[in-house]
Order: structure tokens, then C-alpha cells, then sequence
């Protein structure tokens, strides 16, 4: 046993000018996680963790990927942002997932610390909320 | 093989006996080591530049509210040009009064605009005038080429040392415009000068200083965090500063 693993995480924060945000996972088109955001406050975030949902003989050594759809909700509005692909792979024992971690929030490269890439934004085409072209996946890579 | 070693004994006391014989400033000469201490007064003008590459070149152009990817995008930009005040000590010790190996420390002071920008961006920039004391110590080594009055490099001499500045305003940067740089820089000093004699040690003359500094950004942060300010790349240890100066040198060798 690895007792350094440390699974891989989604993490979504919602933006500011927003009331909450709900953040749904799907594995091969079926909903496996609904998580909500409703404060900007640290630990405020939406989180999903790959543990319990790729490891096992079944997974071993393939891929796992998970579908990431983001909704903000402010007011009586509803706006869904484009959906994000988290792509991740089990150990060949199947006992480990990669430690494949995402941060998702307003973007402020001056306010980031640590080893990350961005990945790509996801602005809603519907700007009834706000236009939030910051909006940003990060993998986190330390 | 008795007489070889009488021979040598012989010999080693006539050097001794010669040594014995040798006049007090002859033998003052011949010494290895003098001590050696410098004073100047001058004053030192300085362009310093301080800026962040972006790791993501992406910019909020809030105006538009859109997403800009930038190339060639810096942040937190921090530059200053003015000029101030100097003085230098060094104290150590020279070697054949040819090398002079010192430790040296003193002040300067930066006295100027300072302007403040957050993105390269940003058509918004700040400024204010202040005065920033840098005290410093470091260590160097210095060459005087000629010693003899009848030598034509008598006097002049051309060193070099490295230098610890504390750079004291860097705090007020983060506390105004979040914009974080450790608060000290290295310093590589060249110099130049020419000294005239004053008596049988004292010396007067003039120095001419050249330097760039260096300096990182931020301490290292292990951990991801989006709530905290960024970590700066090593590669963004750079040339920050220049300065070039003037002195009044006098000195005891």
C-alpha cells in the first residue's frame, strides 16, 4: 500500500458576483457526483475526489475519464458553463487512480501560487450571470 | 657531506645576518601583509527594474472583459531612476601592498520617482517620490598594478566586489500594490581610481564604481493556492539594477 497516494480531486469555486454553483460528474454518461459551491470563502468549493470511482480490477490500467458541467445560479437565472473533460488513468493493479488534479475559479494569475497549468477557460455563451471569461480549469501538477 | 651542510648553515645565516642589517622602511617594505583602510564619499545614480514574466500569458482586459494572451506579458512592475548619496568603507588587508584582499560596508541612498504597474498591460501606472536608505556589507579584492613612484600605474588601481543591499522600500511594494520582491539584492561591483600620496601611508584620490544587482521574486510557496500572491519562476532572476557612481576616496595602506 502507498500511503503517500494522494487521489486526484476536481475543485470548483464559484465566482464572486454569483449565488451558488452546483457541479455535476459524470462517468460514461451516467451522474456519479453532485457537489455545490456556495460561498467564496476558503473551503467554500465544490469537491469531487476519483478515489472511489476508479480503482478496482475493472479499471486496472485504463483510463477513467470524467465529464465536468458546472451550472451557476444567480437569482431566479441558471446558466451552464461549458462542460470540462478530466482525464485520468488507474494503475495496471488497479489499486491507484493518477493524482490527477483540477482547480477550477476565477483566474488571477498574480493571486496563483504553486506548480500549475491552465488548461482552458470556460466562459457560459448565456452572460445572464456575468460574462466570467476568467473563469479557468488549472491542473494542478505538485 | 660535513662540509655541504656547514656551506648551507653558513649561508642561511649570512641571509639572516643581511635581513638583521636591513633599515626599518626597507624592511616596512618587504612585509608581507599592511593593513588597509578606505573611506569614500560620493554619490551613486540608479535605474532599477523589477517585473514578473507570465507563466500563462493570458490578461483580463477588464475594460473589455475579455481574455487577451499575450506573448510578451509582465506583471508587477516596479521600476525607479534617481540618484543619492554614498559612502563606503572598506577595511582588510593588501599583500605585498599590490593586492588588497577587504571587507567593505556603508550606505547609499535612492532618491527618486518610483513608478508601480500591475500588468504591461495596463495603461494605469503609479509613481511617488521617496528616499530609500540601502545600508550593505560585502567582500571584494583590489589591484594596484603599480607601487613605485616611478611607475607609471602608480596609484591607480581597478577592483571588484560583491555586495549584500538591503532594499528596505520593497515592503512598502507589497503592502500598496500587493506586488511581492524579496527585500535585499547581490550586487557585483567594478571599480576604477587613481590615488595620489598624501604622506608615507595616506592617500587621496578619486573612484569611478559600476554595478548591476540582482534579485529574485518571492520565497518559494510548495503548495497550490489561489489565494495567495504568485510564485515567481527562478528564471526570473534577472539583472534588476544598474548603478554608477562617484567617490572621493582616502586611504591607509
Amino acid at each position: 500500500m502507498d500511503f503517500n497516494y494522494n487521489p486526484g480531486y476536481v475543485k470548483a469555486l464559484k465566482p464572486a458576483d454569483v449565488d451558488s454553483l452546483e457541479m455535476r460528474i459524470y462517468s460514461n454518461d451516467s451522474l456519479i457526483a453532485t457537489e455545490y459551491s456556495r460561498s467564496s470563502e476558503s473551503g467554500g468549493e465544490a469537491s469531487f475526489s476519483y478515489e472511489d470511482f476508479c480503482k478496482g480490477d475493472e479499471h486496472a490500467g485504463k483510463s477513467c475519464d470524467f465529464t465536468i458541467a458546472i451550472t451557476l445560479f444567480c437569482g431566479d437565472k441558471t446558466v451552464a458553463l461549458p462542460t470540462y473533460i478530466a482525464k485520468t488513468k488507474t494503475s495496471s493493479d488497479g489499486l491507484f487512480a493518477d493524482e490527477v488534479k483540477y482547480y477550477i475559479a476565477e483566474f488571477d494569475e498574480r493571486k496563483v501560487s504553486g506548480d500549475y497549468s491552465l488548461e482552458t477557460f470556460l466562459a457560459p455563451e448565456d452572460a445572464a450571470c456575468g460574462k466570467f471569461v476568467n473563469y479557468a480549469v488549472l491542473k494542478v501538477e505538485d | 657531506m660535513k662540509r655541504v651542510a656547514v656551506l648551507i648553515l653558513c649561508l642561511v645565516a649570512y641571509s639572516v645576518a643581511g635581513v638583521l642589517e636591513l633599515s626599518p622602511a626597507d624592511k616596512k617594505f618587504l612585509q608581507l601583509f599592511h593593513s588597509y583602510v578606505e573611506l569614500s564619499v560620493g554619490g551613486v545614480s540608479s535605474v532599477t527594474d523589477y517585473k514578473t514574466k507570465s507563466t500563462t500569458n493570458y490578461y483580463h482586459d477588464l475594460e473589455r472583459d475579455e481574455m487577451v494572451y499575450d506573448e510578451d506579458l509582465y506583471y508587477d512592475i516596479y521600476s525607479y531612476e534617481g540618484f543619492g548619496p554614498l559612502f563606503e568603507s572598506k577595511v582588510g588587508f593588501s599583500v605585498v601592498r599590490k593586492v588588497v584582499f577587504f571587507l567593505n560596508f556603508g550606505c547609499f541612498w535612492s532618491a527618486g520617482e518610483y513608478r508601480y504597474k500591475i500588468s504591461s498591460r495596463d495603461k494605469e501606472e503609479f509613481s511617488e517620490d521617496d528616499a530609500r536608505l540601502r545600508p550593505f556589507w560585502g567582500i571584494g579584492v583590489k589591484w594596484y598594478p603599480g607601487i613605485s613612484e616611478q611607475n607609471p600605474f602608480n596609484g591607480i588601481f581597478i577592483g571588484t566586489n560583491l555586495k549584500g543591499v538591503f532594499l528596505s522600500g520593497n515592503q512598502k511594494v507589497w503592502e500598496k500594490y500587493g506586488m511581492y520582491y524579496w527585500d535585499s539584492e547581490t550586487i557585483l561591483e567594478l571599480e576604477i581610481g587613481k590615488l595620489w600620496k598624501v604622506s608615507e601611508r595616506y592617500f587621496l584620490g578619486f573612484s569611478i564604481k559600476v554595478a548591476g544587482g540582482f534579485a529574485g521574486g518571492t520565497d518559494p510557496v510548495d503548495e497550490f493556492r489561489v489565494d495567495a500572491h504568485r510564485e515567481q519562476n527562478d528564471d526570473d532572476i534577472t539583472l534588476n539594477s544598474k548603478h554608477i557612481g562617484a567617490a572621493v576616496t582616502f586611504v591607509r595602506k
